[in-house]
C-alpha cells in the first residue's frame, strides 16, 4: 500500500531544497550585471563582503532574493491550506479576495497610520487583521456547511476583489499616494519597492503560520473528507479551523504587506505539487512552501531581465502564467466542483 | 444476555428539529457482537437515531451511553477510537489513494504529525481485505466508481478499529457482489465482539444480517426484535403503508415481497 514513509517525505523535500537553492543561486547570478557563480558564491560565503560586485549580490540581489522566497512560500502556504478548509482545489489568497483584504488593510493603515503616530511596521499587523476580516466575511458570505459552494466562493471573491481595489484607490487618492504611482505595487505585486526592513515581519508571520500549517497536516487531510467526517475522527474541527485561518490570515498579511497583490501562488505551485507528489497535507504543506519559495523567485528573477533596462512587476508574471492556468484547472475541475454530487 | 452496561444504548430519546418532534420515547440497545437494523420510511428518525449514536446530534431529553457512559463524557478521540461512521455521501475534493483514506481511519489512534506505523498499515490492509477491496489500494478516488468509493470509506470506518459502527445506508450504490461483500464485513465485525446499527431500506439485507431490528414510525419505535418476529405483513403495513408477502427463505429467514397495488 502506497503511502508517505519518511523516506520518502526527506527524499521529496530535499529534492525541492536543492531546486530552491539552484533558483536562488539564478536569481544571484542573473541581472544587469551578470556575475558568475563563482564570484557570487565568494560574496556569499568567503568574506569577500566588499567591493562592487558584493555590493550587487548582497545589497541589492539577495535581500530581494530573500524576500521573493518569504513572499512565495506565504502564498503557496496559504493556498494549500485555504483548499483544504474550503475543500476546493480552485481556491487562492488573491482568487478568494483575500489578499484584497489584506492590501485593504494594509493601506488603511498607511494612510491613517500616520494621523496616529505609527510607521510604517504597523503595516503587517493591519494587513494580517484586513486578511482576517475578509476571511470571516467569506465564511459568512459563501456560507460555513461542509460543502461550501464553489460557485458563491468565486463569485465573493470576485465582488471583494473589486470592492478592495475600489477602496484601495479611493484611500489612496485621499491620502497623496496616488502620486508616482506607488499604488500601483499594491495592486500589481512588486518586489522591487519592497521594505527590505519588513523582513523580519513576514518571516516571522511565515514562520508561525507555517508551523500551525505543518502540525495540523493531519488534521487537513482529514478535513478534507468533510466537518462531520473529520469530527467522527477526532479532529476538533472548530479550533482547527480558526487556527489554521489566523495561520493564513498571517501569512497572506505579511506576503501582500511587503509586496501588494501577487496571484495565483498559491493555485498554481499547490496544484503543480499535488499533481506530482499527491494530495497529503504532511508532504504538501512543506513541498508547497518551499516550491513556492523557488516558484516566486524564478517569476521575479523573470520580471528583473525580460526587458532590458526596465522592470516588469512580479505580480503581472505571475498573473500572465496564473488566469489561463486558472481557466484550465476551472474548466477540468467543473464535472466536478459543479456537478450535483460534487461541491457545489 | 450481556450485562447492561455494555454496548450503546438509547434510553428515552426525544429528539425535536425547529418545531417537530423527532423522536420520542426511543429505547432500545446495540449488545457487543450484535448487528442491529433500524428501518421505517423517509423521516422516520433514522438518520437522527444515528447522528445522536456519532454525538453529531444530542438529544433533549433521554440519554444515550456507550459501555455505561454518557456520550457527552468522552472526549473527542475517545469517542473516535470507539465508533465509527459511514455515511451515505462521502465526497472528496483530492485525488487521495483509496490505501491513503482507509489509513486515515487510524488517526484517532495517532499523535497529531507523524507518519503510519507498520501497524496501522497492517490494520488498513486487513480492513481492504475483509471489503474485498485490496487491489483497490493504489487506485486514486477518483478513478473509482460510487459503489467502490463507499466500500473504501466502510474500510476506513473498520481501520479505525471502533467498538460500534455507524452504517447509513450501507448498500445503496452497490452491485450485488459488493452487497454481499459487504454484509459480510458487517457480519465479521460483529463477530470479533462489536456492534453495528445499520440504517437501511433493503429489507432483504436486514433479514439477512441484522441480528435484531428495530422499526421507527413517527420518531417512536413501533416494533424490535428478530427479523422474523418483526418482519410481518400487519407491521410492512403500519411502518411502510404496504401491502407484503412475507415468504419463509430455505434458513428459515424472512424475504419480503411487497405487493403491488392495483
Amino acid at each position: 500500500m502506497k503511502h508517505l514513509s519518511p523516506a520518502r517525505f526527506a527524499a521529496v523535500l530535499s529534492a525541492l531544497l536543492l531546486l530552491l537553492l539552484a533558483v536562488v543561486m539564478l536569481g544571484l547570478v542573473v541581472g544587469p550585471s551578470h556575475i558568475a557563480p563563482a564570484e557570487v558564491w565568494s560574496a556569499l560565503w568567503a568574506g569577500g563582503g566588499s567591493g562592487p560586485l558584493a555590493d550587487i549580490v548582497l545589497g541589492i540581489r539577495l535581500p530581494r532574493v530573500l524576500l521573493a522566497m518569504l513572499v512565495g512560500a506565504s502564498l503557496s502556504t496559504a493556498g494549500v491550506v485555504f483548499q483544504a478548509l474550503l475543500r476546493n482545489p480552485l481556491a487562492d489568497p488573491f482568487i478568494l479576495g483575500v489578499s484584497g483584504g489584506a492590501a485593504l488593510g494594509g493601506i488603511a493603515m498607511l494612510s491613517l497610520g500616520g494621523a496616529l503616530g505609527l510607521g510604517y511596521a504597523a503595516v503587517p499587523p493591519a494587513a494580517f487583521a484586513g486578511c482576517l476580516i475578509t476571511t470571516l466575511l467569506l465564511y459568512m458570505v459563501a456560507g460555513t456547511g461542509s460543502r461550501v459552494s464553489a460557485t458563491s466562493l468565486l463569485l465573493t471573491g470576485v465582488v471583494f476583489n473589486a470592492f478592495a481595489s475600489a477602496a484601495i484607490v479611493f484611500l489612496a487618492s485621499l491620502s497623496g499616494l496616488l502620486e508616482g504611482s506607488r499604488i500601483f505595487i499594491w495592486l500589481i505585486g512588486n518586489l522591487s519597492v519592497a521594505r527590505i526592513d519588513l523582513a523580519g515581519w513576514v518571516a516571522g508571520f511565515l514562520v508561525v503560520g507555517l508551523v500551525a500549517a505543518l502540525l495540523l497536516s493531519r488534521a487537513l487531510n482529514l478535513l478534507a473528507l468533510g466537518d462531520e467526517a473529520a469530527e467522527q475522527l477526532g479532529v476538533a474541527i472548530e479550533t482547527h479551523k480558526r487556527l489554521l485561518l489566523l495561520a493564513t490570515s498571517l501569512m497572506v498579511g505579511a506576503a501582500v504587506s511587503v509586496s501588494g497583490l501577487i496571484g495565483f501562488v498559491g493555485l498554481i505551485i499547490p496544484h503543480l505539487l499535488r499533481l506530482l507528489l499527491g494530495p497529503d497535507h504532511r508532504l504538501l504543506v512543506p513541498a508547497a512552501a518551499i516550491g513556492g519559495a523557488a516558484f516566486l523567485v524564478l517569476c521575479d528573477t523573470v520580471a528583473r531581465t525580460m526587458l532590458a533596462g526596465r522592470e516588469l512587476p512580479v505580480g503581472a508574471i505571475t498573473a500572465l502564467v496564473g488566469g489561463p492556468f486558472f481557466l484550465v484547472l476551472l474548466r477540468r475541475s467543473q464535472h466536478r466542483v459543479f456537478a450535483p454530487g460534487g461541491a457545489s | 444476555m450481556s450485562a447492561p452496561e455494555s454496548g450503546l444504548s438509547f434510553a428515552d430519546i426525544a429528539v425535536s428539529l425547529g418545531d417537530r418532534r423527532v423522536l420520542r420515547g426511543v429505547t432500545f440497545e446495540v449488545r457487543p457482537g450484535e448487528v442491529v437494523g433500524l428501518l421505517g420510511r423517509n423521516g422516520a428518525g433514522k438518520t437522527t437515531l444515528l447522528r445522536l449514536a456519532a454525538r453529531a446530534l444530542h438529544p433533549e431529553s433521554g440519554s444515550v451511553r456507550l459501555g455505561g457512559r454518557e456520550l457527552q463524557a468522552f472526549s473527542r478521540r475517545a469517542l473516535a477510537r470507539a465508533i465509527a461512521t459511514v455515511a451515505q455521501d462521502s465526497h472528496v475534493p483530492f485525488p487521495f489513494l483509496a490505501g491513503e483514506i482507509v489509513l486515515m481511519g487510524r488517526a484517532p489512534h495517532q499523535g497529531l504529525f507523524g507518519f503510519e506505523s507498520a501497524a496501522d498499515l497492517a490494520l488498513a490492509g486487513e480492513a481492504m481485505e475483509l471489503l474485498g477491496i485490496a487491489d483497490l489500494a493504489n487506485r486514486s478516488i477518483f478513478e473509482l466508481s460510487g459503489g467502490e468509493r463507499q466500500l473504501v470509506m466502510f474500510a476506513r470506518a473498520v481501520a479505525q478499529q471502533p467498538e460500534l459502527l455507524l452504517l447509513d445506508e450501507p448498500t445503496a450504490f452497490l452491485d450485488l457482489r459488493h452487497r454481499i461483500d459487504v454484509l459480510h464485513a458487517v457480519r465479521e465485525f460483529a463477530r470479533q465482539g462489536r456492534g453495528a446499527l445499520v440504517v437501511s431500506h433493503d429489507l432483504g439485507l436486514a433479514a439477512r444480517i441484522c441480528d435484531r431490528v428495530v422499526v421507527l414510525g413517527d420518531g417512536v419505535v413501533i416494533a424490535q426484535g428478530t427479523a422474523a418476529e418483526v418482519l410481518r405483513p400487519d407491521v410492512l403495513e403500519w411502518a411502510f403503508g404496504i401491502e407484503a408477502d412475507v415468504l419463509a427463505a430455505p434458513d428459515g429467514r424472512p424475504v419480503v415481497v411487497p405487493r403491488l397495488a392495483d
